[in-house]
């Protein structure tokens, strides 16, 4: 089945920013090669420019792009405690998300869980990075 | 068009789009039923349901039943049928201790199976979510037997914590009686709900809803209130806005001719109760949406 929808990374943003547009996201993680194998390979992120920064040349990283055109870099090296705790991916259906990545062979701590915010499922990597997919749910709007 | 769509644990998916249909003396295994768009009427024993966008049925294994549709625009029905096997081991791993689930992880007790009150409950939040999920993936002719049985366990999930909510924890808020007295009296006040839900659209009467339920009125009227924190005319309003809500975002009727198809006299009371729910005019509403 393929994915109908693309993925768009919200980055490190808190929650209640997350009708805040995103074009373009610095993401801080201890293992980019790791967050990069996983975002391209998985979730159809696309790499457009390796160990490059047009925003800050000398500063080398990956540039990604999701499908609908945002910009993300991961830098290579990061300062001590800038990493990103969790990368939060928005989704339009967890269930499906979770069924679709497990079945390819992503790890999940747990299944998914229902928060304040929406359903959720924690994706870890090789390298334990953290990803959170998030189906954002309006519980005010009922009909 | 009508579809039905059998997982390999034996739980089932009926899904159909029709303007007239009618199903007599039906009866099969626990069933959470809903309609996406229309009305859909049950007939359960004495009792006379009808399902609107906002609610869903729920109808236990064995229990009779007939149903309905007939309507001018398309009803667009769900069903799933769980598997009693399948039922039974969910019961059993949200009900038993933690001990016996570890030292007896396989045994299903016979005749172990849950028998729910047959009402009407809201459907909303994660159920919602997750059953409109379902009839998208059901709708793209998904075959992936695995992918189905995520939305229908968290279906099942849902379906539980809404019935610890809505009649667990409610019918708590009748604490000063007995057990006995407090379970008859709940369930005559959950007919009487349904009996609004069913009938929104009606011009009720407070008489007629108090014979429906088979109290007085000032029986009813008290008990009510200290069950749904509503009155049964509050109760009514909110059902009304509802459905109002739902033709606003989802069909193009105009305000007039919705105010029309839920019972309420005139617009301008229809505006008034409209705004002072959800903050805006239906016609501000509809624009939001819109947008």
């Amino acid at each position: 089945m393929q994915h109908p929808k693309p993925y768009t990374l919200i980055g490190y943003l808190k929650l209640k920013d997350m009708t805040e547009e995103l074009t373009y996201a610095e993401i801080c993680v201890k293992e980019p090669r790791a967050t990069l194998k996983f975002l391209t390979q998985y979730l159809g992120f696309v790499n457009i420019s390796n160990l490059h920064n047009a925003e800050e040349p000398g500063k080398p990283g990956f540039l990604l792009r999701d499908k609908s055109g945002r910009s993300y870099f991961i830098p290579l090296r990061v300062d001590g405690d800038d990493y990103n705790p969790t990368i939060i991916l928005n989704t339009d259906d967890c269930l499906r998300d979770y069924y679709l990545l497990n079945k390819a062979g992503i790890q999940f701590d747990g299944i998914p869980g229902y928060t304040n915010d929406g359903l959720k499922a924690v994706a870890v990597d090789d390298n334990g990075t953290r990803y959170t997919l998030l189906e954002y749910r309006d519980y005010t709007d009922d009909l | 068009m009508k579809k039905i769509q059998i997982i390999n644990n034996q739980n089932k998916i009926y899904s159909e789009v029709t303007t007239n249909a009618t199903y007599a003396n039906e009866c099969h295994e626990f069933s959470i039923r809903m309609v996406i768009d229309g009305h859909e009427q049950y007939k359960l024993g004495n009792k006379k349901l009808s399902i609107c966008p906002g609610n869903f049925l729920v109808i236990n294994e064995g229990t009779v039943f007939g149903r309905e549709i007939y309507s001018e625009i398309p009803v667009n029905t769900i069903s799933i049928l769980y598997g009693p096997q399948f039922l039974n081991s969910f019961h059993q791993s949200v009900t038993a201790p933690h001990s016996f689930l570890l030292d007896e992880p396989f045994f299903v007790p016979e005749n172990s199976a849950p028998v729910f009150l047959e009402t009407l409950y809201p459907l909303k939040g994660d159920m919602r979510y997750n059953l409109l999920h379902l009839q998208e993936i059901i709708s793209n002719d998904t075959n992936d037997d695995m992918l189905i049985d995520q939305y229908l366990l968290h279906s099942l999930i849902n379906f539980y914590r809404i019935y610890n909510k809505e009649i667990l924890t409610k019918s708590d808020e009748l604490k000063a009686l007995s057990y006995k007295t407090r379970t008859e009296l709940f369930k005559r006040l959950n007919i009487a709900k349904d009996y609004i839900i069913s009938n929104y659209n009606q011009a009720l009467t407070l008489t007629e809803i108090c014979q429906h339920a088979c109290l007085s009125q000032t029986h009813f009227c008290r008990t009510f209130k200290q069950t749904f924190h509503c009155s049964p005319y509050q109760y009514l309003i909110q059902v009304r806005l509802d459905q109002a809500k739902h033709m606003l975002k989802n069909t193009h009727y105009e305000v007039n001719e919705i105010v029309s198809m839920i019972g309420i006299d005139n617009v301008s009371s229809f505006i008034r109760f409209f705004k002072g729910r959800y903050g805006k005019t239906p016609g501000g509403y509809r624009a939001v949406i819109a947008a």
